[in-house]
Order: structure tokens, then sequence, then C-alpha cells
């Protein structure tokens, strides 16, 4: 039972979305703080931004479980991409001679399901790689047709992420390998869609400040341009005709969270990535537990079944010290994840990928939209699951509980930053 | 002007031309684009849908979108093109739009909303010059594509008449029996010669590999061809046929009677 005194490890706002007409309702009563949210989840959604490191405040009480924590920033970290890779396939490779585990990817295309494929590829043996399935449907296809045919089709045995859900594949006794946490460890997304759009965002500063910033558009990914020194386009990035002010109340929130956290951040990519590689982090790394699996306890599934490739000690190590030097992104989006196109490009000697591959978004478009939720009761539907509270239960947006719990906390959440 | 008489495809003359002519003399309305580079990889005054299946093609190599160009975008040919882009992709939104966020890897086509082509010169992330001339090799593989399947396309629909497979499919779905034997084409492609073509054209690293496997295929698939696609398809393409394509001699009813195609003995 929810009380207000309860503790989340999740909780996801979707204003205008689902539930809209509760939503609203929350709007009026909510404080400054609670507003706030309920803005950025219409720039952002769902929102449900958690913090690993720096100030953060939330409206509910919210802790993390041990297992997504920040390891200490190591200035002195000095493995290289393929080492950590490499590495952490070999673990995978423990677990199968040792405990005979089965393993299936959850594969995309894209360049960080493709980093796993690769890496397991690469160091394990032909018996090893007989315990190890793909789960892929037409778009992993499509994203990447040459690692198909090369080394997937006929190579694994696969299973359509379009039927299977993570529940289905535990049922198979198989455990899940997600690459959900790529973008935290490289950036974000929201970096290159400024990047690309950067002309329009200007329209909205002043003009002296246009002119200034201007002249820093090729100066994004460069450690001698702090990220302040775009603080008018970050406004701009981050307001929207129904929230003006937005922006503003965003850059402070944040700037309060870098100016608090132990990790340098520079330039404006290390901005945009320290928003996925800290506040976004928890979220990706859960999120399929959550709704790519309707029948299995969270909590088992999180903590016992699924694995995050990307949430190691070392890949997290190697985030944290390799900013501004050319292996995340040298400047435009096909220089994005460099040190994951060598990576695999050592493999499979695709120019193209290389060269040409963009990032895109699968998840939503490629898995979640094919889900068969008929069968499911509205309370249970993916658009209903508010979050997780710290026992892992389901928290449904649609029970009276829960809305009574973010309508208390909401009314009283106000701007502390 | 082609100054490279080897590469016929690289000049906007060609035979392919003959068949649309209403668009001779228009300017180029049609292109593909790549929202990574953001440049327009190529352009054509000719066909949209040729240039959507050159742009599905491509797709194995680079993501891409297919523009109709407003009759106001400046004049871009494909010697400048690649110093073109777009102002408007905030405004394009949803999945399969040129907005990075949301953009796809399968193709899709749209229109330039409105007059917002600019000249902003040569894409940043392909300066150097290994960079130049990858991103080069494939403006040129993409032309290649695009003049290849003006020529299947043409080809095949100027002379198929065994289209069997497209009819049974569209207008016959589940009403004939699973056992028949349905061919796409005239040639002896189980997938029809069209998608052998054009998957060549997917999996291919450079124009010189596609050539070698388009001129394979001809000679499994359509040895004893009496329709001539074969030959259409070099003319259109610009270029001569391959020696061992040659050497099997003309197409059409005087070889064929005395060959391999048993129709003409009834």
């Amino acid at each position: 039972m929810l009380t207000n005194e309860s503790i989340l490890y999740l909780g996801s706002i979707t204003y205008n979305h689902y539930q809209k007409d509760f939503w609203e309702s929350i709007r009026q009563e909510s404080g400054t703080g609670g507003k706030f949210m309920l803005d950025l989840s219409n720039l952002y959604r769902p929102q449900r931004f958690v913090s690993r490191n720096g100030d953060w405040s939330l409206a509910w009480p919210q802790e993390l479980p041990s297992k997504f924590e920040m390891p200490i920033y190591d200035p002195s970290f000095n493995k290289s991409f393929t080492e950590v890779s490499d590495n952490r396939a070999r673990e995978i490779a423990e677990l199968i001679n040792q405990k005979n585990q089965k393993f299936v990817i959850m594969y995309s295309g894209g360049f960080d399901s493709t980093v796993i494929m690769a890496a397991l590829i690469k160091n394990l043996t032909q018996e090893e790689l007989s315990n190890v399935s793909v789960c892929a449907n037409g778009h992993s296809m499509i994203e990447n047709p040459i690692f198909w045919k090369k080394f997937i089709w006929q190579k694994f045995k696969i299973y359509d992420s379009s039927r299977y859900k993570y529940d289905d594949l535990i049922e198979l006794g198989l455990r899940p390998i997600t690459a959900d946490e790529g973008d935290c460890i490289f950036g974000t997304g929201g970096f290159l869609e400024l990047q690309q759009n950067y002309e329009f965002y200007l329209e909205k500063v002043s003009p002296e400040s246009r002119a200034h910033l201007s002249n820093l558009k090729f100066k994004m990914t460069s450690p001698d341009v702090h990220y302040s020194e775009y603080k008018d386009l970050l406004i701009s990035h981050w307001s929207t005709l129904e929230a003006p002010n937005l922006g503003a109340a965003w850059y402070d929130k944040f700037e309060k969270n870098i100016k608090t956290a132990t990790v340098p951040i520079q330039s404006l990519h290390d901005y945009y990535w320290w928003i996925l590689f800290n506040i976004k982090w928890f979220s990706c790394a859960v999120r399929i537990s959550l709704f790519f699996n309707d029948r299995l306890d969270y909590g088992t599934v999180i903590n016992d079944w699924a694995v995050n490739w990307f949430n190691s000690v070392d890949y997290q190590h190697w985030s944290m010290v390799n900013n501004n030097n050319g292996e995340k992104i040298e400047y435009g989006p096909t220089t994005y994840k460099m040190a994951a196109r060598k990576y695999i490009y050592d493999l499979d000697k695709n120019d193209w990928y290389y060269n040409f591959k963009l990032k895109l978004g699968s998840l939503g478009p490629n898995v979640m939209y094919h889900q068969e939720v008929d069968n499911l009761p509205d309370r249970l539907k993916p658009n209903a699951r508010f979050g997780i509270d710290k026992d892992y239960n389901l928290l449904s947006i649609d029970d009276i509980d829960v809305q009574n719990y973010i309508r208390h906390h909401m009314s009283q959440f106000e701007r502390d930053w | 002007m082609n100054t490279e008489p080897n590469k016929p495809w690289l000049a906007d003359e060609g035979l392919h031309k003959t068949f649309y002519p209403i668009s001779w003399h228009k300017q180029n309305s049609y292109s593909i684009f790549s929202p990574g580079i953001d440049r327009f990889l190529i352009v054509d005054s000719y066909d949209p849908w040729i240039v959507y299946e050159t742009g599905k093609t491509l797709s194995s190599k680079i993501s891409n979108i297919i523009y109709v160009l407003d009759k106001v975008t400046p004049d871009m040919t494909n010697k400048t093109c690649l110093n073109f882009s777009t102002l408007h992709k905030k405004n394009e939104s949803g999945w399969g739009s040129p907005n990075i966020m949301t953009h796809r890897q399968s193709v899709t086509m749209s229109k330039i909303p409105r007059d917002i082509v600019v000249e902003r010169g040569w894409p940043i992330d392909f300066v150097s010059d290994e960079r130049k001339q990858i991103l080069l090799k494939l403006q040129d593989y993409a032309l290649f594509s695009l003049r290849v399947i003006y020529a299947i396309t043409l080809s095949v629909n100027f002379r198929n008449f065994f289209p069997e497979k497209e009819y049974l499919d569209v207008f016959f779905h589940n009403q004939y029996p699973e056992d028949f034997k349905i061919r796409h084409d005239i040639t002896k492609a189980e997938q029809g010669i069209t998608a052998v073509i054009k998957t060549i054209l997917y999996e291919s690293n450079s124009i010189d590999e596609a050539l070698t496997l388009i001129a394979e295929a001809w000679l499994k698939y359509a040895n004893d061809d009496p329709s001539g696609i074969r030959q259409s398809f070099y003319k259109i393409l610009g270029i001569d046929q391959p020696a061992e394509l040659k050497s099997l001699g003309p197409a059409g009813f005087i070889k064929d009677r005395n060959n391999s195609q048993t129709m003409w003995v009834v």
C-alpha cells in the first residue's frame, strides 16, 4: 500500500498524455517545483530524471538501487573502449562457462547493441557463443543489414522482438542483455538535435547573443569553450511555446546539479552527456524491465536476470574520462559514438557504417510500437505504469492511492533552486 | 557535362530520358537528402519513384529521405548539391522525418515545405581528405544506383511478359494454390531480376563490384532470355554488355527458336 511516506525508485510524469485530465488537475494544485516538472515533461516525455551525482530535487522521496550508483570519478582511469568492451565480453563468457547461463542480446542494429554483438563474436569461442541468442525484428535488419547478413543470420538463434518480451525470454531461461545505457555513455541525441537546428534556436535569442553564438557554432564539442557561453541557446532549446520560462528554470536547476557534482563538466557536449549519464541513467537502465515485461516481478528481473551491458564500473569510468577527445564525438552526427564505430569496424570492416551511420531511436518505434497490449487490463498497460516503489511494486497511474500520492507531493513541491 | 565517358551515370543525358519527355529541360525536382550529413546527396529531373527506390538501396550505406523540391528552391546540380542543406527540420516532426530524433533507416518521401534550401558549403564532418573521398565515393555510387534502377525498371516493364507474381500477390491474395509455379519476369530469378539487381546494389561496396555481380546475375538468370531486357538494361545504363554476355548473341525470336525455349516449338 502506497502512503505519503513511501519512497520511490522511479516515477514517470507524462503530462498532456495518458490520464490527461488527472495531470491537468495536478497542475492546478502543484507548487512551483511541481509545475516545473509538468512543463518539463511536456518537452521531455516521460520525465523521470533521477540524479546519481549532485543536487537534483524531486517532488517525492527518492532512492537509487545501489546497482545503478555512479562510481567515484577517477581521472587516472586509462583503459581503452576496446579493453573495456573485451573485458565485458569475457565476463559473459565466465557466466557461460561457470554457470551455463544462457543469454539473449536485445539487438537493434544500432551502435550500442552492435558493440555487444561484436564484443561477443570477438571474444567468445564458438562453443560459448552457442549459449547466446539474438532478439531482433525487421527494423534491426534494416538498420544494419550488412552486419545481419554477415554475422547474425544462420549463426545465432533468433527471437522476434515484436513477439518476445523480457518475461517471455526469461521464462525460456534466457538472460536478456540490453545496451540501453549506450546513449548515456556517449552523450545524447538532444545535443545532435540542437546542433541540427542551431539556427532555429538562435532565432529566439537577442541579436547581440545571436552574433556571439553564431561564432560558437563549431565549438560545441571543444573543451576550450565552457557550456555557460551557450546559456542563451540552452534556454532557447529548453523553452516551449506553452512554457516560455521553462528554459531559464531548467538552466538554473541543472546548473545547480553540475556545480554540486563531483565530475568535471566543461563543453556543451559534456553538458548534454551529463544529462544522460547522470540524471537519465537509471531510467534507461530499468525501462525495458518495467515496460517490456508484463508478468514477472520487477525486482527479480532487474536484479537477477537483466544484464545492462554498459552498467559496468569500467564503462562508466571510461565515459567520465573521455570527454572532448573525439572518442564520443568529433563534431557532427556522423562522428557520434566514434569509439563504438571503431570497435565495430575492427570486426566488420564496413566503411559505410563507420563513416555514415546515424544514431536512431530504436526502442520506441522498433520495439514498443509492436507490443501486443490488448490482453492487459488498463491499469497494467505500459502507458498506465507510473513507476515502482522501493519494494519494486508496480505503481499504476489508474490507482487512486497512486494519484493521491502524486497529488500530495506535487502540491508541496516548491522550487528550491 | 560529364567528363568521364566510362561513367555515363554522371551525366544527366541518357536513354532513360526518352521515357520522360514532359521533364525535358526541367529543373531538378527530386532529391536524396541525408540528415546525418545534412546535405543533398543527389538530384534528379525525371522520376520520384525511381529516386525513392534508389534511396532504399542506398539505405544499407546511409539513411536518407527523398525530397520533392519546391519549384522555388535554388537550382542544384549533382556537381553542387553536396553544398546545399535545408532549414526546416524542426518543423518536420514524426517518425521518418529528417529530424535527428525521429529519423529512420528505412526511406520515406516528403516535400520541401517551402523555400528553405540554403547553400552551406562543404559538410564539416567531411573536410579531411580521407572523409571527403568517401563522401564523393558515396555520391558516385548513388548516381550509379539511380541509373541502374532506371535501367532495370524501364527494361523489365517495357519487355516483361511474365509478370504473374505481382498480379497474383496484389490481386489474388490467398486465392491460388501455394504450389503454383509463378514467375516475376522473363528471367529465371526466383525473386525476379529487379530484386536481384537491387539486392546487389544494396550489398555491394563499389561500382566495380556491383557491375561484376550484375553481369553474373544476367548470365545466371537470363542467358536464354527471348525478350531483350538484358540488352535494354545495358543500353539505358549507357555501357556495353560485358563480352561474356555479348557472346550469348542477340535476344529474341531468331536466336531463341533455335535455343532452349520450348514455347517456340509449339
